[in-house]
């Protein structure tokens, strides 16, 4: 949870740093407790599948997801920017 | 300055254009810049609607596929009505024949066929053209030529009785010609696809609809002077006639590809990779050969569509072609059709057939070795749908042989194509038949897209046969077979067999170097799960275990409810408790105010709505193991109270079900398998229906059963054997556990597997051991036990610092 928005932080084997919306649009599920590959994160509940770049959802039946830029800094700090996400339409 | 390369495809027949499409569809569009030529000046059209378009039960406007509008809009350069003219190989050009040239970096050639025209006397008039009246069937320019003179002709012929010339002359019918007559080589009509029986019925139901066939006819001249008066046949008899058509087969052509010197026989030749001997040369659709093979069905084609449109896009730069399954499915005059795999019974095969002449029906299946090697059925194929999944699948034909004719009495209820569009196919998702087939209409042909785009078949699972047949139904012949259906995960172009063997070969012990090695590093994360499943079957103690690749339920070993809580079900082995257990499971349940305590299917108890940051807490107050509720492993074994104490008891059920539960508890399996052990044949801990299930009969025997099913999908278990001691028992019980941990495909419950391989030849296997790996069973099962641990012992030593931690607040 960070400022009222619960965001969930994602880090691929490869090192790559996501954020996206912590609930899955279709039921509610964790996102945060899914699994993640090929640049996509799928939703444990319902399988519901997001791209984790664009939060386009990769299934019928589901919108997209709420994606947020995201950096780690020199420190290794996760640097995430709240203001602007990016709502796909899906 | 283009840095993509240049694609030339020479056709724009149905498999030049249709390979272009599938190519775009896998992003070609980025890769290559498209140059097609077509010989005709349209748009790629649906060459098999031409005879509804002969018949004017179609407009030819509406048969266009691809109207020269989509190739503008997908930026392809079309050439319709040019013919190339030759291939400069070694300049890697290609010249027009009106003299342009175009330069390439890959070609393909799609050159089609042409109509046969036997060398008859008589074929051309003074001008050395086609006498008048005298036509071929192909194209949609031939269509107008025939329906022009059709209408001024009383009386015409068609040369060939195959499928093609039955339908040309049924649109000559349509089109008002009094007398149409079939003239034909052989001794029965299309004996491509039909036996003589078959062949025979089709040809009554033609002379009822007021055909005139004549069979055994060898034509020798076409009679008339510069305009066609009849026909002259080797035997001496004539025909008279104003107009003939010409239906006697295809050839490809193939003339382009051997000026240019490329390898052919009767078609351009090429292999599994749809290459010619020119490394930058492709071919598909009916001008090649393949395997000694050449095709003319367009499910043949679109198979060859899609492999090369894999391979250039890069999508699957390893897909083969390896031949089609010729099956196919149609209407010929109006009457059902549907043929599949070989027509004719060979030595030591079982032939089943049923005729009802006066109604027009044959059917006849040609079993091999049990399975259904070969199939036609005519006049009604309401069958088909079923007998073509048991032909492609190499599935064991059912007992009652007439079950292959007709549905059986009990699979109750009307087939597939009786019911009504609302029917509700998938239960978990709300799909009904409508929405099937309206996604087949809008474009779907494999099972994999028709599940994705309507999400049926995608919970459970168990309504796939049916979405199958669905789709069987409203694509006609015309569907896809997805080759990632029989792979073990769909991320890794694997079967089971193989991927196992480079498993083993290459020493891959994670998921990630599985993906690494075998998926070109793409971690498909739908794969996962089935991969670490294997991986641990496969490996055991050497698996090197990463968490990520974990389904949450094996992260945290609970199961995830709807609002992200879940629920925890200690082991009760063979559902025998205890005071002592039941206080601690009570006191847990106060201490942590869980919102619910339910007793199970499965002979346990159930704590639900507990909160992931509880469970290591929760597991040391209840201090009993894991349950494994929630895994793709053992599961429970149910239990009835047996001579323990029942006076029907014939066996000690409870003790017994005790003993297969403490040994088999938790070992990892393609699906869940849940057991069953039953005192009497009473069956009251219903047994019949498990995946294992055991029964107590006189004498102080026991009988082992397989493959049932009591969820979504019911089906009575089948005996295996029967047995004298417990230990023979948990030997035998665990010997099929163990076969089907190795052989069954990832999610493959045994209510399918068991039917796939065979009840008799799993005895084979397991109780006589013809294949003599038992020993080997045995063993690789008992290793499996020894590395079980409870996973709940992470409660004292969690795999790693944040395994608990909350992701979402209640």
């Amino acid at each position: 949870m960070v400022r009222g928005q619960e965001i969930a932080i994602v880090r691929t084997r490869s090192g790559d740093i996501h954020a996206v919306q912590a609930r899955c649009p279709h039921r509610g599920g964790p996102l945060a407790d899914g699994l993640v590959g090929a640049g996509r994160i799928v939703c444990p509940l319902h399988g519901h599948a997001f791209e984790l770049a664009t939060g386009e959802p990769l299934m019928h039946g589901c919108g997209g997801i709420r994606t947020y830029s995201v950096d780690v800094s020199a420190d290794g700090e996760i640097l995430l920017h709240l203001q602007s996400p990016i709502t796909c339409a899906g | 300055m283009s840095r993509k390369q240049r694609l030339v495809v020479v056709g724009n027949g149905m498999a030049g254009a249709r390979f272009v499409a599938d190519l775009m569809d896998r992003g070609g569009a980025d890769i290559f810049d498209i140059v097609m030529f077509g010989d005709e000046p349209y748009g790629n059209y649906n060459r098999i609607l031409l005879s509804n378009v002969l018949a004017r039960t179609q407009d030819p406007k509406d048969i266009f596929i691809n109207p020269l509008s989509w190739y503008e809009e997908r930026g392809v350069t079309l050439h319709a009505g040019t013919r190339v003219a030759a291939i400069d190989r070694r300049a890697k050009r290609v010249l027009s024949e009106r003299g342009d040239s175009y330069r390439y970096d890959t070609l393909v050639l799609a050159t089609g066929s042409s109509p046969v025209v036997p060398p008859f006397q008589g074929l051309n008039g003074p001008d050395g053209r086609y006498k008048d009246g005298l036509f071929v069937f192909r194209t949609l320019d031939d269509c107008h030529g025939i329906t022009d003179y059709a209408r001024r002709s009383r009386k015409a012929a068609v040369i060939g009785g195959g499928l093609l010339g039955l339908e040309a002359a049924r649109g000559l019918q349509e089109l008002g010609v009094e007398e149409v007559h079939v003239v034909h080589l052989r001794s029965h009509l299309m004996e491509m696809q039909l036996d003589a029986t078959g062949g025979a019925l089709l040809q009554r139901a033609l002379e009822g609809m007021g055909f005139h066939v004549h069979l055994e006819k060898s034509t020798r001249e076409v009679l008339g002077n510069g305009k066609v008066t009849g026909l002259r046949f080797a035997d001496g008899t004539m025909l008279d006639c104003e107009m003939v058509v010409v239906s006697a087969g295809i050839r490809p052509n193939i003339d382009l590809a051997r000026r240019a010197g490329l390898a052919t026989e009767r078609g351009i030749l090429v292999g599994d990779d749809l290459l010619t001997d020119d490394p930058c040369i492709h071919a598909l659709g009916e001008c090649i050969e393949h395997r000694g093979c050449t095709y003319g069905l367009v499910a043949a084609l679109w198979e060859q569509a899609r492999v090369l449109a894999d391979r250039l896009s890069g999508r699957n730069p390893r897909a083969v072609y390896t031949g089609s399954r010729v099956a196919t499915r149609l209407k010929v005059m109006g009457v059902d059709l549907s043929v599949m795999g070989e027509q004719e019974a060979a030595e030591g095969d079982e032939e089943i057939r049923y005729v009802e002449a006066s109604s027009g029906i044959y059917k006849k299946i040609v079993l091999r070795e049990g399975r259904v090697a070969g199939a036609i059925l005519l006049g009604d194929t309401s069958r088909g749908a079923h007998l073509l999944q048991l032909f492609d699948r190499g599935q064991e034909a059912p007992e009652r042989r007439s079950e292959l004719l007709f549905p059986a009495a009990e699979a109750g209820g009307p087939s597939l194509e009786t019911l009504p569009d609302d029917h509700q196919i998938c239960n978990c998702n709300g799909v009904s038949k409508g929405q099937l087939v309206a996604a087949v209409e809008k474009g779907c042909r494999s099972l994999a897209s028709l599940c994705e785009r309507t999400r049926a078949g995608l919970g459970c699972g168990s309504c796939k046969e049916q979405v199958a047949g669905i789709l069987e139904l409203a694509a006609g012949g015309d569907t896809e077979e997805d080759p990632s259906i029989h792979y073990y995960v769909p991320g890794v172009p694997l079967r089971k067999p193989e991927l196992v063997k480079e498993i083993r070969a290459r020493g891959l012990k994670s998921v990630s170097a599985v993906f690494a090695e075998l998926a070109n590093g793409r971690d498909d994360p739908k794969s996962k799960m089935g991969l670490a499943s294997l991986l641990k079957t496969l490996w055991g103690s050497e698996y090197v275990d990463e968490r990520d690749a974990r389904f949450i339920n094996d992260r945290v070993h609970a199961n995830v409810q709807h609002d992200g809580s879940f629920s925890v079900v200690p082991g009760i082995s063979g559902g025998v408790t205890s005071a002592d257990q039941l206080r601690r499971i009570a006191d847990v349940a106060d201490k942590y105010r869980v919102p619910m305590v339910k007793i199970t299917g499965g002979q346990r108890i159930d704590l639900l709505g507990i909160r992931k940051e509880q469970l290591p807490e929760v597991w040391r107050d209840l201090g009993m193991r894991s349950g494994h509720a929630y895994a793709k492993s053992v599961r429970t074994v149910k239990t009835c109270v047996g001579s323990e104490f029942c006076r029907f008891g014939l066996g000690e059920s409870t003790t017994l079900g005790i003993e297969m539960e403490e040994r088999f508890k938790g070992l990892e399996s393609p699906a869940k398998i849940k057991m069953g052990v039953a005192g009497c044949p009473r069956n009251c801990s219903e047994a019949l229906i498990k995946d294992v299930g055991v029964v107590a009969v006189e004498g102080g025997r026991w009988e082992i059963y397989v493959g049932g099913a009591g969820g979504a999908h019911v089906r009575k278990a089948e005996l295996l054997a029967v047995v004298d001691t417990h230990e023979a028992v948990l030997r035998l019980a665990g010997r099929f556990i163990q076969y089907y941990r190795e052989h069954a495909n990832y999610l493959e419950r045994t209510y399918s597997f068991v039917p796939r391989i065979g009840i008799e030849h799993l005895r084979a296997i397991l109780v006589e051991d013809v294949e003599g790996i038992a020993a080997e069973l045995d063993a690789a099962l008992e290793a499996a036990i020894e590395d079980y641990e409870d996973p709940w012992l992470e409660a004292l030593s969690p795999a790693h610092p944040a395994q608990f931690a909350t992701t979402l607040a209640p």
